[in-house]
C-alpha cells in the first residue's frame, strides 16, 4: 500500500515537473514568460468576450501581451491571422498603452480580431504564436495561445426586423396613420377656416339676424298679408330666437314649456309675459281658426321687434345676465 | 269649411262646467292624484278605458270608487283571482226551478263603471272577455246580446311589483285601453295630508253633483271641439315616428322599437286630446294637449325590442324621445 503511495506521488512529481503551465489547458490562456529575462515579465492572455455568441453577432477575439516596464522594453513581431473553423475574420486592431497596476507600471499591447460565425455549432480559434524580441536582451522569444471554442447558437431577431406578414401590417398601419394625419390636418384646417368665418359671422349679433328674417318673412305693406300665416311665422320666428339666444326648448316644445324655461331662468316677469301672450295669441290663431285682426299683426309684429332691441341692448334675458344700473 | 270658434269655445266652456264640480267633490276624498283624476275623467269623457299601473295602496280603487260617487252611477268592483270565470264578469243563463225556463243572469260588467281590480291575476279568457265586452260594449249571454249601459268605463289596474302568478295582458289586448296610466307615490305633504283625512273620526265623503246624463252630454260636446289638420298631422307625425323612426330622424330608436303605435293610437290620441282641452275648458286643440296626454296614450302600444329591453330602455323611454324630436305645428 505505501509503495503504491509512493509511486503515484512520483508520477504527479515527474508530471508536474514536464507540465510547467497548467493553465494553459484554460480557455482564457495566460502564457507566462518561459525564459525569465531580466527582471520583466511578459504575459500573454487570448480570449474571447463571449464563448456563446448568436449566429448574427460578431465574436472580439483578444490578444493581450502585458508586461512590466516600459512600452519598448519588447518587440512583438508581426503575426499571421488565426486560423478559424467555422468563423470568418471581420476585421481586426491593435493598440498600445501603459497603465499603472498594483503601483507599478504596465505595458499593455493588444490585439482585436472581430469574428463572424458561419454556421451555427462550434466554432474554433486554433493557437497561435506570438514572437517577439526582448531589447533588453536583444533576444528572441515565441509564445502560443491555446485554442478557443466558441458555441454558435441560433440567431437573435435583429432590431427593427419583422417577418413578412407583420412587416406588412407594419406599413398598413403606418399607411393608415399617415392618411389618418393627413385627414386630421385637412379638417384642422377645415374646422380652423370654419371658424374664422363664424366669427366673422358673429360679428352680426342673433337679434340683428333675427331683426332681419323678420322683416324679410312679414311684409306689413303687403296688402294680401295672410293673417294666420303670419302669426305662424311670428310665433316660430321667436322661439327659434330664444333657442338660439336663450337655449330655450326649440320647436319641437310647447307654448307652456318655453314660458317655463324662461320662468326658471329667472327672466323679468314683463318679458315672460310679453312672450307669453304672443306665443299664446300665435296658439290661439293656429290652432282655432280664429280670424286675425291686421292691426293684431302688427301689434304683435311690433313686439316682437322691441322683444329683439331689448335684447340686443341687454335688457332682456335671464336674471345674471341683465344688467342694472343703481343710482 | 268655416268654424265659429267663439260658439265652440261658449260650448264648452258651458258643457264642461261640472268638472269643476266633480274635481272638488273629489278633492274631499282624494289628496292630490289630479293626474289620475284627470286621466279617469279623460276616459270617461271620450269612452276611453283606463288601465292603472301602481303599486297596492295609491287609492287607484278609492279614485274610481269616488268617481262614481260623483256621477250618480253605478260603480262595480270586481277582483280578479285565478279561478275567475267569463260569466262571473259577463252574466250566465240560470234554470228557473219555479218557472222552468231560462232567464238570463247579468255579471257585474253591467256597470257604468267597472273596476277591474288586478286584472292580470286572471287567465286569459276572462280578460279576452272582458276586453270584448269593452271593444264592442255589448256582451252576449245564451242567444241574447245585451248593450252596456251608458256611460260605461273600465278601470283596470294591475301590481306591477308582483309577477309570480300573473297572467300579462297579451299586447293586442292593452292595445285595447286608451290610457295607461302609471300611478305614483304621493309627495310628502300630501302624504301628510292623507294621513290626517284618513285617521280623522269621519272619514269625507263625496256627493254626487253630475248625473249620467251630464257626461253623455259632455261627451257629444268633446266630439265637437275643433282640431286642426295641423294637429292631426301632427298626431300623425308622432305614430309615424313610433313605426319609422328614422323618417324624423330618431335613427336611434331604429333598433329599439319591434313594433310601432297601431292607427288605434292616432285615434285615441285625437279623442284623448280634445277630452284634455275640454278639461281646460277650451273648444280647440292644442299642441299642449296632445304632448300631455301623449305618454299615456302611447306608453303600452309601443314594444321593444329585445336589444331595448337588454340596455333597459323602456317604452316611455321611446316615447319621451319621439315627443321631443317631433316640431310641434
Amino acid at each position: 500500500m505505501r509503495k503504491i503511495a509512493l509511486r503515484s506521488l512520483c508520477v504527479i512529481l515527474l508530471f508536474i515537473a514536464y507540465f510547467p503551465n497548467v493553465n494553459g489547458f484554460s480557455q482564457d490562456s495566460t502564457a507566462a514568460l518561459p525564459d525569465v529575462a531580466l527582471d520583466s515579465t511578459i504575459r500573454l492572455n487570448a480570449f474571447v468576450q463571449d464563448t456563446r455568441t448568436p449566429q448574427n453577432r460578431f465574436v472580439e477575439f483578444f490578444i493581450r501581451l502585458q508586461w512590466t516596464g516600459d512600452l519598448d522594453r519588447y518587440e512583438v513581431h508581426r503575426f499571421e491571422n488565426p486560423i478559424l473553423q467555422n468563423l470568418q475574420i471581420q476585421g481586426s486592431g491593435s493598440a498600445n498603452r501603459v497603465a499603472t497596476i498594483s503601483g507599478v507600471q504596465t505595458a499593455i499591447r493588444e490585439y482585436t480580431f472581430t469574428l463572424k460565425p458561419e454556421a451555427i455549432g462550434m466554432g474554433y480559434i486554433e493557437p497561435m504564436i506570438i514572437k517577439y524580441s526582448d531589447l533588453a536582451t536583444d533576444t528572441e522569444h515565441r509564445l502560443t495561445t491555446n485554442r478557443i471554442e466558441v458555441q454558435i447558437i441560433d440567431p437573435l431577431p435583429e432590431d427593427g426586423s419583422l417577418s413578412w406578414p407583420l412587416r406588412g401590417v407594419f406599413i398598413l398601419v403606418l399607411v393608415v396613420s399617415a392618411v389618418i394625419l393627413v385627414r386630421w390636418f385637412r379638417i384642422k384646417t377645415a374646422r380652423r377656416k370654419k371658424a374664422a368665418q363664424e366669427m366673422t359671422k358673429a360679428v352680426v349679433p342673433i337679434e340683428e339676424k333675427y331683426l332681419q328674417e323678420l322683416k324679410k318673412t312679414i311684409d306689413l305693406n303687403d296688402p294680401s298679408l295672410d293673417g294666420a300665416k303670419a302669426f305662424a311665422q311670428l310665433s316660430k320666428i321667436l322661439r327659434r330666437f330664444l333657442h338660439e339666444r336663450f337655449s330655450a326648448p326649440g320647436l319641437e316644445a310647447t307654448t307652456s314649456e318655453v314660458i317655463q324655461y324662461l320662468y326658471e331662468q329667472k327672466f323679468e316677469n314683463r318679458w315672460v309675459n310679453e312672450i307669453k301672450e304672443i306665443l299664446s295669441n300665435a296658439d290661439i290663431i293656429k290652432f282655432s281658426g280664429k280670424p286675425v285682426d291686421r292691426p293684431d299683426i302688427e301689434r304683435t309684429f311690433t313686439i316682437v321687434e322691441s322683444l329683439f332691441q331689448a335684447s340686443l341692448q341687454g335688457q332682456m334675458g335671464p336674471h345674471s345676465e341683465t344688467t342694472t344700473t343703481v343710482d | 269649411m268655416s268654424i265659429d270658434i267663439n260658439a265652440i269655445n261658449a260650448k264648452i266652456e258651458k258643457e264642461s262646467e261640472f268638472i269643476e264640480k266633480i274635481t272638488r267633490q273629489v278633492s274631499k276624498v282624494i289628496v292630490g292624484q289630479k293626474y289620475m283624476i284627470e286621466r279617469l275623467l279623460i276616459g270617461l269623457l271620450s269612452d276611453g278605458h283606463v288601465l292603472l299601473e301602481g303599486v297596492p295602496g295609491l287609492a287607484k280603487t278609492m279614485a274610481v270608487k269616488t268617481l262614481s260617487d260623483t256621477i250618480k252611477t253605478k260603480f262595480q268592483r270586481i277582483q280578479f283571482t285565478p279561478d275567475l270565470l267569463p260569466a262571473d264578469v259577463m252574466g250566465t243563463v240560470v234554470y228557473e226551478q219555479k218557472t222552468g225556463t231560462f232567464s238570463v243572469k247579468k255579471g257585474p260588467v253591467f256597470s257604468n263603471l267597472v273596476l277591474a281590480d288586478e286584472i292580470n291575476r286572471s287567465p286569459a279568457k276572462v280578460q279576452s272577455a272582458l276586453l270584448e265586452a269593452m271593444q264592442e260594449r255589448q256582451v252576449t249571454i245564451g242567444d241574447e246580446t245585451f248593450k252596456l249601459p251608458e256611460p260605461f268605463l273600465v278601470l283596470a289596474t294591475q301590481n306591477p311589483i308582483e309577477q309570480e302568478g300573473t297572467y300579462p295582458l297579451p299586447e293586442a289586448q292593452v292595445d285595447r285601453f286608451m290610457l295607461k296610466l302609471s300611478i305614483g307615490y304621493p309627495n310628502r305633504e300630501e302624504e301628510l295630508e292623507i294621513m290626517r283625512r284618513m285617521t280623522a273620526l269621519e272619514i269625507p265623503h263625496a256627493e254626487a253633483v253630475v248625473t249620467p246624463a251630464d257626461i253623455l252630454k259632455a261627451k257629444k260636446a268633446v266630439h265637437q271641439v275643433y282640431i286642426d289638420p295641423k294637429i292631426e298631422n301632427y298626431i300623425v307625425d308622432i305614430v309615424f315616428a313610433t313605426r319609422k323612426p328614422k323618417d324624423f330622424g330618431l335613427d336611434e330608436l331604429v333598433e329599439l322599437i319591434a313594433f310601432g303605435a297601431s292607427p288605434r293610437a292616432s285615434i285615441n290620441l285625437n279623442m284623448a286630446a280634445r277630452a284634455h282641452a275640454f278639461l281646460r275648458r277650451r273648444g280647440f286643440v292644442t299642441p299642449e294637449d296632445v304632448r300631455s296626454i301623449g305618454m299615456d296614450v302611447l306608453r303600452h302600444r309601443i314594444i321593444v325590442t329585445y336589444e331595448a329591453e337588454a340596455e333597459e330602455i323602456s317604452a316611455e323611454e321611446v316615447v319621451r324621445k319621439i315627443l321631443n324630436k317631433i316640431e310641434v305645428p
